[in-house]
């Protein structure tokens, strides 16, 4: 059986533009929060994991092992329905969304942080103590900034994977362009367009992301040259 | 808040397991179609003829660039309907897996490819090896070496991805994990059980790669790689 | 290594009439260090007078960086003394990498560090921080100063080493040499007592040894007290007060510079011939 010639309703897309736009938003506004999350859990479970005491670095290994062997899209829904039915814990669409997506963020952030400290070589911080700075002052002021250097690369990688997460909360009720997408379709029949023009905002927005980490990488290279 | 009970996800197991199997499945199938597709274009980025070039750039950026979510609601609801093609839910589901990964694979090759330091070809030339031996007997064995544990990795991420597939309605563990939650409203303990079988598949495919990455280091057992770490995932290149 | 060594005092040094063993700024008592099953350092002793040189040499292996490395305590030994400035300093209870892990050793450690200035020999300048900010670092933080003054030093430091124009440039903008004139004037901005150096000109170009070694030269003429690890024979002979000779994790001889052009031991005379070979 043929079907009928689809009927091209860009107009339809047009008319939706703002929210598109507004769904974009959304999901933007979900990877910062996100990666913030993923930035500040990841630093602490990374010094953890470095930690000599087995009490501090088991749990930290076990929890980056943990969270980077499920599916985000398992977890998104674990943390979205499993936390309300057994615990009472009822989350917004965008608050379980961004716990998901933060915490599976922080796994990786972590080795990412952890690969950066590691990379600074031991003599920084040899001459930072031996200077007299106390080992906090020397963590902060001379580890802590030059890792952090070689954690942007990774990291805006695992920006660009958190922006694509993101656009996976449409499922748990979360307007963004693909909720609207599949709202917007339903009702005039268009999926080709509104899937189309939200599947190239993404792709605009991934690309542009990964053409800054791009031009930063090769700006950094420069400065990391130094034994 | 009723107290957790994991009696129904037990007597379903099966279903789940069934599921997982199926998940592994499509995974393996689209990573396969992946690697070869991948190779293609990773040849094609290196050609000699740069619209080639720039055509397969194009499609590593832009499959890099998109989500998988998003490449199958699009795919599926979006592109086959307009081309009036139906396309079952697990063609749909290998399609997408092995179309977004086989741009990530492209690139893993092509640095594989360029990592291996020309002065090996050269010497191996210069030895009166042809072409082709010095490519299958000197370059390959070195590049494979260097590839293996970003494919792996990847060859992980896409395991994991194939719960996403459960939007389509491709009968694996996640779907089955969501009908079984919905049916029983029990959520917590269905996708802890999914989670779960995740991770441990998760966790044996990897250790298996690590095996696999073991095997295929040459410089092991040899004296002067003694006591340095093979269990770096990472290629230093 | 074409230096011809001179034999004759170099004039105004602090610590040449001070007969040595009276005040030592620096005593290191029967001091261990083992790493795993080796031993590196085995009941080594060593005192330094105030404005006194002292060149430790030996072979690769021998402990004498490791020696210099439990002066300041970057590496703890296992056992024996550190005596500075008449205070004897605890060790720390942990070397752990965790910064969570406090202010191992507490105030009476980081004072000596303070006190204790350290060249190492891959500079390890710090690469994220200009000249400049390599120097002030330990002005602000160590010994509290503000700002700008910790900026007027740090400045008079860079123009004692030659670098007051590349103040602020960051170290991947240096040669070697002036990353380690960096090194120096970092350690020399504190104002330290005792100054250690860790084979300084190893990981120098040929050509770029003879000015670090100028540099140390001056220092020791201005009377700063030193112990420096190196194989620069021509530099020991001419400026050290003593030499000392490290094989083995143990000293096996010390002296005068000039004892060592005729070496009372097998083992220093066939070392000293072989580097001077």
């Amino acid at each position: 059986m043929l079907a009928a010639a689809y009927n091209y309703r860009w107009d339809v897309v047009a008319a939706n533009v703002d929210g598109l736009v507004s769904g974009l938003v959304v999901t933007l506004r979900l990877t910062a929060v996100g990666m913030g999350i993923a930035l500040v859990v990841g630093l602490v479970v990374a010094v953890l994991r470095l930690s000599r005491s087995p009490l501090l670095r088991l749990p930290a290994l076990g929890y980056i092992e943990l969270l980077r062997g499920v599916p985000l899209f398992v977890f998104l829904f674990l943390v979205y329905y499993g936390l309300a039915q057994a615990f009472g814990l009822v989350l917004s669409p965008f608050a379980a969304g961004a716990v998901a997506l933060g915490l599976t963020g922080s796994a990786y952030m972590a080795e990412i942080y952890r690969g950066a400290l590691s990379a600074v070589g031991g003599g920084q911080r040899e001459a930072a103590l031996a200077m007299g700075l106390t080992p906090l002052q020397a963590f902060r002021d001379v580890t802590l900034p030059q890792a952090l250097r070689v954690a942007v690369p990774p990291g805006m990688n695992l920006l660009i994977a958190l922006l694509k997460g993101a656009t996976l909360v449409s499922v748990i009720g979360i307007s963004d362009m693909f909720y609207l997408a599949r709202v917007v379709s339903l009702a005039n029949f268009t999926p080709f367009e509104m899937y189309t023009v939200a599947g190239f905002a993404i792709v605009a927005v991934t690309v542009a992301l990964a053409g800054l980490a791009f031009l930063l990488e090769r700006r950094m290279a420069r400065v990391d040259r130094e034994a | 808040m009723a107290p957790l009970d994991f009696r129904p996800v037990w007597q379903n197991l099966g279903v789940l397991l069934a599921g997982a199997r199926l998940g592994a499945t499509v995974a393996v199938a689209g990573f396969g179609l992946a690697i070869v597709a991948g190779l293609i274009i990773a040849l094609l980025r290196r050609s000699r003829i740069a619209p080639l070039r720039w055509l397969a750039f194009a499609y590593v950026q832009f499959f890099r660039g998109i989500a998988l979510y998003v490449l199958i609601l699009w795919l599926y609801f979006g592109i086959a309907v307009a081309a009036g093609i139906t396309l079952g839910a697990l063609t749909a589901g290998i399609l997408t897996l092995a179309l977004l990964n086989s741009a990530y694979l492209a690139e893993v090759f092509r640095s594989g490819i360029e990592a291996v330091d020309r002065g090996q070809r050269e010497a191996a030339l210069a030895m009166g090896l042809t072409p082709r031996q010095a490519f299958r007997d000197v370059v390959a064995p070195q590049a494979l070496r260097v590839v293996v544990p970003a494919t792996g990795n990847h060859f992980v991420d896409a395991i994991k991805d194939s719960a996403i597939l459960s939007v389509i309605a491709v009968p694996e563990l996640m779907r089955q994990a969501t009908s079984l939650a919905q049916v029983t409203a029990r959520p917590f303990e269905f996708y802890t059980a999914a989670a779960v079988l995740y991770l441990v598949v998760v966790v044996c495919v990897s250790s298996g790669l690590r095996w696999l990455e073991r095997r295929l280091d040459y410089t092991r057992g040899l004296p002067w790689s003694r006591g340095t770490a093979v269990a770096d995932t990472t290629p230093t290149h | 290594m074409g230096d011809p060594p001179r034999l004759e005092p170099v004039a105004g040094h602090a610590g040449r009439d001070q007969p040595v063993g009276t005040v030592p700024l620096l005593e290191v008592r029967e001091v261990c260090k083992r790493f795993g099953d080796n031993l590196v350092l085995d009941r080594v002793s060593l005192r330094v007078a105030p404005g006194e040189v002292v060149v430790v040499i030996g072979p690769s292996g021998s402990g004498k960086s490791t020696l210099l490395r439990c002066i300041n305590f970057l590496t703890p030994p296992d056992s024996g003394d550190v005596v500075f400035s008449g205070r004897q300093v605890q060790p720390p209870r942990s070397s752990a990498w965790n910064p969570l892990a406090g202010r191992s050793g507490g105030r009476d450690l980081v004072r000596l560090r303070s006190q204790v200035g350290m060249v190492f020999q891959h500079f390890n300048v710090f690469p994220h921080l200009t000249a400049l900010q390599n120097v002030t670092l330990g002005l602000t933080r160590v010994t509290g100063r503000s700002k700008a003054e910790a900026e007027v030093r740090a400045l008079e430091q860079l123009e004692r080493v030659g670098l007051r124009d590349k103040a602020h440039e960051h170290p991947d903008r240096l040669s070697g040499g002036q990353k380690q004139r960096l090194a120096i004037a970092r350690a020399l901005a504190l104002d330290p007592k005792l100054m250690l150096f860790d084979e300084p000109t190893s990981a120098l170009d040929p050509e770029l040894v003879g000015g670090i070694l100028a540099e140390m030269r001056k220092l020791a003429r201005s009377g700063m007290t030193m112990v420096v690890v190196t194989h620069e024979m021509g530099f020991a002979f001419e400026v050290a007060d003593r030499i000392v000779f490290m094989d083995d994790g143990r000293v096996v001889e010390e002296g005068p510079a000039e004892q060592f052009r005729n070496p009372l031991h097998e083992r220093t005379r066939a070392f000293l011939d072989a580097i001077l070979a």
